[in-house]
């Protein structure tokens, strides 16, 4: 089973590292193998520490975090020996690096390309893309996202807040989402967080997020319907659904503006037909519901 | 033991000394030069053997390449295909494939001589931009073979094209969906693969090719090009960390065995590892350069800042590339490069730093000009590296703060007309490398191969700094010449001075190291215009000759 590959791409400052720390220290039970340019940035609690190598660092809570010292062949090519220990990737880009760049590893052999999340700074982010040395780097960075996330807004007055966010959705067409973001919404939905209903009673989960049965096989065109025209703030979508007229079920991936629907291979053949929707705080629930039971009609709609 | 003292007489000597500019023979004792004057003179110093080998040669330092790698002897275990003729460790000229079909006919004869039935066929040199028009793709080299994968590497080290075996072996086809994997009408990939992670792909070639880069035979190919060349130091600026013992000493025992015929001195290169908290790589380096021999040197340390501008990544101020080119890629963002400075520096270690573009010229002076007012230090001897497109007001900057330029003359005429068609226009291409500025102003010089971009080669270096032509035969920036004198004293004294082994090495007097240019021709009496084709006989290093293999060519 390939590994899904998720990319954390922004300039310097931008919270990468934060974001980082905060999985590690509490993956809410997912095995995540975290690969950064430079360990020393880690923070983690030094109890949660299993094992450090100079190479790998081990974590009680069945996380690695491993150096690009050696580069991406390497380091990846170790991990692919290893993948049946994770359920998921996260590469850290450097902040001059181009995501889309390292996001291409994401797609070779034992790896899935999930999402690339660029985070951008509330508070210098005008002041960067208007830099003449570093400008056109950090707007390449915003273009190649499949999700932005805005970081310090706490430290950003509501005006500055705002034109960031604004300036920032000008230079992409990905969402643009304030932080912090729940990982719900940028890996797969953790096996320990409680599932929620539309309520967000969850007591772990940032986001809302819920499982939607879909029993037996759709038309190609509702589906194509439900991803597209899906509520603004329904982040992520995953998982597998039979088609009318298709014998192979297409696995679903929905992150951010990336929308992707592929024939599943083996080992995802005779997975349940549900998906799973992660949707920002704050959006309609009845918006939700109205958009889930569209998908859920029994009449199955035009062929 | 005393070792007898040998006098050489020469046709002419030059010593690249103020002093005692020529003389006509030179004394050696003990891997040191003992006196440099004429024969009768050295006599009177004391008993001596007088060896007549170099009667009919001329010598010189040793030159001094102040920018090479050591993987360029590693691609030489594979055939080369490369657009313009070249010469290998074993002294043989490769001639140049002008041609996809020149290419292909080479290919097809190092594939004749392959035995095992599984063993990719690994290519390295080809530079598609000599190439008009035609793209060399998967069909080209399914000519060469339908069997066994082929892989050629290109001169930029981003890209290659593999056959359509390579392909079916590696799983490369139409599903495939990492960029950088272009496909045809038909959705078939065309057999290039672009970047490091369409590159990873095809996994046979790469690892036959990087597991090649720093063997025993790698190691000893380089030295073999050195002596070819004349040169008696070479540099391995930064392919490597330099925090694996296990490597240190493997090159250690190759280079310190008395067949090696140079110096190398090893840079660190923190971009490739070692320890991130750059206090305690500064630790090691120095810890490392108490632990150099005579040969195997260590001490200083790589920057890479930025990328090429035949590649368009470089970084450039306004007007930037022709066209609406994007500008280039930091390798290190602007801010942080005087955090990455500071520690090296504060440990008294020098710092060459890779600037192709002048924005990040700027940005490295700038770096420079913070940490030294920070922390003052005498004869730093930090280097700009490449130093292409350095205008004549940074050039003064430079001179105030004490950096020195090492350029990359050799691109005049490689990729001179491309410059002027393609990347940065007539104007911007005549100013390129400006070697006579660059020593009016005051900067202290050198010139450099940046091997295997370029062939080692000094007389090379030293031909495109004095001539300024293009490959097309164009001159480019004639104001830029400078005099054969001053070039050579660049690829001698200069190079040496940059890495601060100017006492012991890069001219000939008393006391310094015995290491000798040995050639048939005297540099300074031809036709500049035929300053590269000057033959080399080898290298005389610590006291010990190295002729280069007698070639037919």
């Amino acid at each position: 089973m390939a590994l899904p590959f998720t990319v954390i791409g922004g300039y310097l400052g931008a919270g990468k590292t934060t974001l980082v720390n905060r999985l590690l220290a509490d993956a809410h039970g997912r095995r995540v193998v975290v690969l950064v340019n430079d360990f020393g940035d880690i923070a983690v609690d030094a109890a949660l520490i299993e094992a450090d190598d100079g190479d790998t660092m081990s974590f009680a809570n069945g996380c690695v975090c491993c150096s690009l010292a050696d580069g991406f062949a390497s380091a990846l090519g170790r991990l692919r020996e290893r993948a049946d220990r994770f359920d998921h990737v996260v590469v850290e880009v450097s902040g001059v690096g181009n995501p889309r760049a390292v996001a291409q590893w994401g797609r070779t052999p034992g790896f899935e390309l999930d999402g690339v999340l660029v985070l951008a700074d509330a508070t210098a982010i005008q002041r960067q893309l208007a830099d003449p040395y570093v400008g056109e780097t950090v707007a390449a960075q915003l273009a190649a996202a499949d999700m932005v996330v805005l970081t310090k807004l706490d430290l950003a007055d509501p005006r500055a807040a705002a034109g960031a966010r604004s300036t920032v959705g000008g230079r992409t067409d990905a969402p643009v989402v304030p932080g912090p973001i729940g990982f719900d919404a940028v890996l797969s939905v953790a096996p320990s967080a409680a599932v929620s209903d539309w309520d967000g009673s969850a007591r772990h989960a940032v986001h809302v997020t819920r499982t939607i049965a879909v029993d037996g096989p759709i038309a190609p065109a509702r589906l194509d319907t439900f991803l597209v025209d899906r509520p603004d703030g329904v982040v992520r979508v995953k998982g597998v659904v039979r088609l009318i007229g298709e014998n192979t079920p297409v696995v679903v991936q929905v992150v951010g503006r990336r929308v992707e629907v592929t024939p599943a291979r083996a080992g995802r053949l005779e997975a349940p037909a549900a998906l799973v929707a992660v949707a920002l705080p704050g959006t309609s629930l009845d918006q939700l519901d109205a958009w889930v039971a569209a998908l859920q009609d029994s009449d199955p709609g035009p062929a | 033991m005393v070792t007898d003292t040998v006098i050489y007489p020469a046709r002419v000597v030059h010593t690249m000394e103020r002093a005692r500019p020529t003389a006509q023979a030179v004394a050696v004792s003990d891997e040191r030069i003992v006196a440099a004057g004429s024969v009768a003179e050295l006599r009177e110093l004391g008993p001596a053997d007088v060896d007549d080998r170099f009667a009919e040669h001329v010598l010189l330092p040793g030159f001094v390449e102040a920018h090479s790698h050591s993987f360029g002897g590693g691609f030489w275990q594979f055939p080369y295909c490369g657009y313009f003729a070249r010469r290998a460790p074993d002294n043989r000229v490769w001639s140049g494939c002008t041609s996809i079909d020149a290419v292909i006919e080479r290919l097809r004869t190092a594939e004749t001589a392959m035995t095992d039935l599984d063993e990719p066929l690994v290519a390295w040199g080809l530079d598609p931009i000599y190439f008009k028009g035609e793209r060399l793709t998967a069909e080209h080299l399914d000519r060469v073979s339908t069997a066994r994968p082929v892989f050629v590497m290109h001169a930029s080290i981003h890209l290659a094209t593999v056959n359509s075996a390579l392909m079916a072996r590696e799983g490369i086809g139409p599903d495939t969906v990492v960029e950088g994997v272009p496909k045809d009408g038909a959705g078939m990939p065309i057999g290039e693969l672009q970047e490091p992670a369409a590159l990873s792909l095809a996994t046979g070639a790469i690892g036959a090719l990087f597991g090649a880069l720093l063997n025993d035979t790698a190691i000893d190919h380089f030295g073999g090009l050195a002596r070819n060349a004349g040169v008696t130091t070479l540099t391995d600026l930064g392919s490597m960390s330099i925090d694996d013992d296990g490597v240190i000493d493997r090159i250690r025992r190759r280079v310190d065995g008395p067949g090696f015929p140079a110096r190398v001195s090893i840079f660190h290169n923190p971009g490739f590892g070692g320890p991130t908290d750059l206090d305690e790589a500064s630790a090691l380096v120095n810890q490392r350069a108490a632990e150099s021999s005579a040969k195997l040197r260590f001490g200083h340390v790589k920057l890479v800042l930025d990328g090429s501008i035949q590649g368009f990544t470089a970084r450039l101020r306004p007007p930037g590339y022709l066209g609406d080119r994007p500008n280039g890629l930091w390798l290190v963002p602007p801010e942080q490069v005087v955090d990455r400075l500071r520690p090296f520096h504060r440990s008294g270690i020098t710092v060459h730093a890779h600037c192709n573009g002048d924005q990040t010229v700027d940005v490295f002076l700038d770096a420079v000009e913070s940490v030294l007012a920070e922390l003052p230090r005498w004869d730093h001897r930090h280097t700009v590296q490449h130093c292409q497109l350095t205008t004549a007001a940074q050039y003064r900057r430079m001179a105030a703060l004490g950096l020195c330029a090492n350029l990359f003359s050799n691109h005049t005429f490689f990729w001179g007309d491309q410059h002027v068609e393609d990347t940065v226009g007539l104007d911007r291409a005549s100013r390129m490398n400006a070697a006579a500025t660059a020593l009016a102003e005051g900067v202290p010089l050198s010139m450099h191969s940046d091997s295997p971009v370029t062939p080692i080669g000094p007389l090379h270096v030293a031909w495109c700094a004095v001539n300024r032509v293009t490959a097309s035969g164009r001159e480019l920036g004639p104001a830029e010449r400078i005099s054969v004198a001053d070039a050579l004293r660049a690829v001698t004294v200069g190079a040496a001075y940059q890495l601060k082994m100017d006492d012991e090495i890069g001219s000939i007097a008393p006391g310094k190291a015995a290491d000798f240019a040995v050639l048939a021709e005297d540099p300074l009496q031809v036709d500049p215009v035929d300053l590269r084709d000057v033959h080399v006989w080898g290298t005389v290093m610590a006291g010990r000759p190295h002729p280069a293999p007698s070639s037919l060519d």
